[in-house]
């Protein structure tokens, strides 16, 4: 059986389906990908997976238990655009985030030591002290990467990583996911081609149903093109998509 | 200013010290809870819970008046009113989010009506005014004990959950799949707010509590960057604003509240526009 199994699933925000009838199944130590239009559900489906949402009908496992119940092992690192950008907090101490776990009280000397590790793993030790506020988009990614891995999570669940990052920063991370993919399981929702084509092992793509597209391990070389052809082209289609709006309805992201 | 600092010492008016002392001692439950309540945004809350308090005062008065039910203090009646009005809202925001601000809105509206309804029901002279500005200057022994405990109280809930206070206000999904009760944090967070809120409400009026749970908070942020500092400046600040404000008025003989929060919003403005033209200046300089 695998890590992640989702059998079956729907989801629903009341009348809207959002997830119809998903299946897979999620091996450990790969690297999923998970692309598709705004609004196709891709956010839900990491939702699912954290046990932040309930499934409407059909199930989704880790390890073969509910969500809610392996949230232990997960490491979730949300979209940062989403969060209030003057909160008076440092570096640290979002990263400490990461090892809260008792109901009350404080952190303990290990909580401290495994910070200071994280921050090293992402490589922004000389910022833990500054405001999280005053970082680039870069580096608050890599803040919450370091949140994440604090907790020494088996997956690393990420939401557009590189939304509102330039290229060159999302190179950097591109890197330091494929590092952190030779000991951890995967899942990142993106719409960035770059992301796609790199070192993914799966891609999943999700408009209300999901379509699975070939991608080839991380060993690849750049011959790769005839391989990738569907998936990169998929995701092209969806970037048409959302700032054009209905331009180009056939594509492999379309599969009702 | 020396006659003012005389009179405290002296005998002649024993209710200025009173006043002066509430104005410190509330100073450290003001800071610590308005920095949370400014760092939520949820002053909009603590005003709703603010006015449903005096739908509770009007009723305890009426209750008072009307069965000679002695027991039912004022003070009682805004702390259940106020627990009513923030239970209410924690419930909303767990359920119903996207109508949370409507209910508050209705909350802080229904909270006046009923107040205004039970005074006027209630023969003797009862002055609405005095629930919306209070009066800090008759501010009894009694008045602050009840602030130290007030103070104690909220300084052990903030030690004991500060970490989980800040993980839940600054990214509440992250803290859930930490494996936390969010929601209990954040009705915890509620009720403090709405204790505070209503302690100070029958004694400094609502005003003047809406005044010095954000104003001050807002001074505090614009000077510190984290939470745990932001919280004691807080406090000084207000410490500042409270005294200050009640010597100007004493100096002008002018009603001590509405001073105290006009010096404090001027002092926020004033530091603002001065962070906002110190700003300019240095990008200009980098171009």
């Amino acid at each position: 059986m695998g890590l992640i199994e989702a059998q079956g699933l729907h989801f629903s925000y009341g009348d809207l389906m959002v997830l119809e009838d998903i299946t897979f199944s999620i091996e450990q130590g790969q690297m999923v990908t998970i692309i598709g239009p705004n609004g196709g559900g891709k956010t839900t489906l990491l939702l699912l997976a954290l046990g932040l949402l309930q499934p409407s009908r059909g199930q989704l496992l880790i390890k073969g238990k509910k969500p809610v119940a392996m949230q232990r092992i997960m490491g979730y690192v949300p979209q940062f655009s989403l969060f209030d950008p003057h909160f008076p907090i440092t570096v640290y101490d979002v990263v400490l985030m990461g090892r809260l776990s008792r109901p009350f009280g404080f952190y303990s000397k290990a909580d401290h030591g495994a910070v200071d590790q994280a921050l090293a793993t992402v490589g922004l030790c000389e910022l833990a002290r500054r405001p999280f506020s005053e970082l680039s988009g870069g580096q608050r990614q890599r803040v919450l990467i370091a949140r994440a891995l604090v907790g020494q999570p088996e997956i690393l669940l990420l939401d557009e990583p590189t939304a509102n990052v330039d290229a060159s920063i999302g190179e950097h991370l591109n890197e330091l996911l494929r590092r952190l993919n030779q000991q951890l399981t995967i899942l990142l929702v993106t719409h960035d081609t770059a992301f796609v084509a790199n070192f993914t092992s799966r891609i999943f793509c999700i408009n209300r149903s999901l379509a699975e597209h070939p991608a080839r391990g991380m060993d690849t070389g750049t011959a790769a093109d005839s391989l990738y052809g569907t998936a990169v082209r998929a995701v092209r289609h969806d970037v048409h998509l959302e700032t054009h709006s209905h331009v180009d309805q056939q594509g492999s992201c379309r599969h009702e | 200013m020396s006659d003012f600092i005389a009179i405290l010492f002296s005998n002649t008016m024993p209710f200025i010290r009173y006043a002066f002392l509430a104005g410190l001692l509330a100073s450290a439950a003001f800071g610590i809870v308005g920095s949370l309540v400014v760092v939520k945004r949820i002053s909009y809350i603590a005003g709703a819970i603010s006015h449903a308090a005096l739908g509770g005062i009007g009723g305890a008065l009426y209750l008072q008046y009307h069965f000679g039910w002695a027991w039912v203090t004022p003070i009682g009646g805004a702390i259940v009113s106020a627990l009513l009005a923030g239970g209410i809202i924690s419930f909303v925001n767990l359920r119903f989010k996207q109508r949370e601000d409507t209910i508050i809105g209705i909350i802080w509206a229904v909270g006046m009506a009923t107040g205004l309804l039970f005074l006027a029901k209630t023969p003797g002279y009862v002055d609405p005014m005095s629930y919306l500005f209070g009066n800090i200057l008759i501010i009894g022994k009694a008045d602050l004990v009840l602030i130290v405990l007030l103070d104690l109280v909220v300084l052990v809930v903030t030690v004991l959950f500060y970490n989980h206070f800040v993980a839940v206000s600054f990214d509440e999904p992250f803290a859930k799949v930490r494996g936390l009760k969010t929601g209990f944090y954040q009705g915890l967070l509620i009720i403090l707010t709405a204790v505070t809120v209503v302690l100070m409400t029958t004694l400094v009026g609502i005003v003047m509590v809406i005044a010095l749970l954000t104003i001050p908070a807002a001074v505090a942020g614009l000077m510190t960057r984290q939470l745990k500092f932001m919280m004691p400046v807080a406090a000084l600040t207000c410490m500042v604003f409270t005294s200050g404000g009640l010597a100007l008025s004493y100096a002008w003989d002018v009603p001590s509240g509405a001073v105290i929060i006009l010096l404090a919003s001027a002092s926020y403005l004033s530091l603002l526009a001065g962070k906002q033209v110190i700003g300019r200046l240095r990008q200009g300089r980098r171009t």
